[in-house]
């Protein structure tokens, strides 16, 4: 910039963002015997991609459990935020771990 | 990223799957949202639209990594880094040069914007009682950047806005929060969604607000300064900006120059939008929704209110991605198909009972493959709802859900704002 022409005291437009840190949570030491959660967006290609997810890990780890969150929590097909809610019902069916697809 | 982002808060650890185009976008969301880092697998987009095999075909490829990230996986980094953003900021140089100093920080688009220097967001600040340091939103999507009554300042000064303006944005800002205007989906999605603010009451007159002719074309300064502040507010303070965090494939102008109207209460034959929704009328409101680009209804030759709402329904009915997702719908009567509606005898509640009746398309415009993966149904909300391919749905789950409005001049144009979801109203008064 030009030192010569004019100053400007400005209000920084952009100012700061959320500062908390948030851990993430332990992951299981094995999968044999776990509960894993599939969470479907809603999106095309989502759900069969779980649905693939879930087959090769039966064919390669096996014994585990899955559940399907499009079929006992039905409000979870959503690519909307979903509701504290919602979350909690997916929680409360104690996974161990889920993966979620966010696919477009 | 905020469903993964919540489970992880309930100690329940997540993988998440994404496709290229978004991995950017997920760790910012991430990021913004306190995670530092999170387990992610990113296959190549796109998962929709293509065959089920190929689908498959990407996850066996990335299948390793996921069940890496099942049980191994480390996040890189423990901790954000704290903020570094200083409140206030000198730099010098000619006003051409302060322009490219904004676009460099991603602060500006490169058109022309009003210096926020300190006298001028100080001299917006008389417009509200509210300190400068009140915290007004804990976070805007998907950045979650802090936004302050000082900082919402400096936004509306770069927009031109004038002191008497901040009542109205403050309200503006306290709506989007509400979880019902979906304003965090809207600040990424893929889609060409927009804000629309509607004003109603007695502020609309006290700053001027144009409700007529040409009222969301940009040329009225209170109208053009308000949506665009709101704009400033989504892009620099929420960081919504293509491509990496707006993802909206295309997008429209509206994005940064949100639609902002008054409705048109003096051509309004029924009550008015927000007395319909329990205020007074004078009451100072403005409400938020979500909007599509809208649809022109240009109906020059009925003569009945019966031959117009036939026109209209025809206009309307169109399918969305997901089925009865629109709700609500916003439609905008000009003053001229009010009064041949109302001369008629038609009521609010008739129009939406006739519109919901006839504005329906066949289930089966939506691909057969995407039918048997179950991904086109009637949303979660009415999971009783059993429809089959050849049933015809309406645009919108209810008839309440399709929203009316006066607005514009002179002729024969009314509008029709398709919308995923988001119809909140908050008073204007609290925030002078």
């Amino acid at each position: 910039m030009n030192a010569s022409s004019m100053t400007w005291d400005l209000v920084n437009p952009e100012g700061a963002a959320r500062p908390a840190s948030l851990s993430p949570a332990e992951r299981p030491a094995e999968l044999r015997a776990s509960t894993i959660g599939l969470a479907w967006n809603g999106k095309p290609g989502g759900q069969e991609a779980l649905e693939e997810i879930a087959r090769l890990l039966d064919e390669n780890v096996g014994g585990m459990r899955f559940i399907k969150y499009w079929e006992v929590v039905p409000e979870s097909v959503s690519p909307r935020e979903l509701s504290q809610q919602t979350i909690r019902a997916m929680a409360s069916c104690q996974p161990d771990v889920v993966i979620v697809s966010q696919g477009d | 990223m905020r469903d993964s982002v919540e489970l992880e808060r309930l100690g329940i650890p997540t993988v998440t799957l994404v496709t290229t185009s978004f991995a950017r976008l997920a760790r910012v969301t991430s990021e913004g949202l306190g995670m530092p880092d999170q387990a992610m697998t990113v296959i190549p987009h796109p998962m929709g639209g293509i065959s089920a095999a190929s689908v498959r075909s990407k996850v066996r490829h990335a299948y390793p990594e996921i069940e890496r990230q099942l049980t191994g996986w480390r996040p890189s980094r423990a901790r954000l880094d704290p903020p570094r953003v200083a409140r206030y900021v000198q730099l010098k140089g000619s006003v051409s040069e302060l322009q490219s100093e904004f676009q460099l920080r991603g602060w500006s688009a490169g058109l022309p914007f009003v210096p926020p220097t300190r006298e001028l967001v100080d001299s917006l600040l008389t417009g509200t009682t509210h300190p400068a340091d009140e915290m007004v939103w804990d976070g805007v999507p998907p950045r979650m950047g802090i936004l302050t009554v000082e900082l919402l300042a400096a936004c509306a000064a770069m927009a031109g806005c004038k002191p008497e303006h901040l009542p109205v944005l403050l309200a503006i800002v306290e709506a989007l929060q509400d979880p019902a205007a979906w304003y965090a989906h809207q600040s990424t999605t893929t889609g060409t969604e927009s804000l629309l603010f509607l004003v109603n009451g007695a502020i609309a007159g006290e700053l001027d607000l144009a409700y007529g002719t040409g009222a969301a074309g940009l040329w009225y300064h209170a109208n053009a300064a308000i949506g665009y502040a709101i704009g400033l507010v989504s892009k620099i303070v929420g960081g919504s900006r293509p491509p990496d965090q707006d993802k909206s494939t295309l997008a429209s102008p509206a994005d940064l120059l949100n639609w902002t109207l008054a409705e048109n209460e003096r051509d309004n034959p029924w009550t008015t939008y927000a007395v319909e929704h329990g205020f007074g009328e004078s009451d100072s409101v403005v409400t938020a929704k979500v909007v599509y680009p809208p649809i022109d209804i240009g109906d020059h030759q009925s003569e009945t209110g019966a031959d117009l709402l036939n026109y209209i329904s025809h206009c309307i009915n169109q399918p969305f991605v997901y089925a009865m997702r629109h709700q609500p719908v916003l439609l905008g009567l000009c003053p001229e198909h009010a009064a041949t509606l109302a001369a008629d005898g038609w009521t609010k509640d008739a129009i939406r009972d006739y519109l919901w009746q006839h504005a329906r398309y066949p289930a089966h415009v939506y691909a057969e493959p995407a039918w048997e993966a179950g991904s086109i149904r009637p949303n979660a909300d009415f999971p009783d709802l059993h429809y089959g391919s050849t049933t015809l749905l309406p645009i919108v789950a209810r008839p309440e859900d399709l929203q009316i409005i006066v607005c514009g001049g002179a002729g024969k144009h009314s509008h029709f704002w398709p919308g995923p979801k988001g119809m909140v109203t908050r008073r204007v008064d609290p925030w002078r």
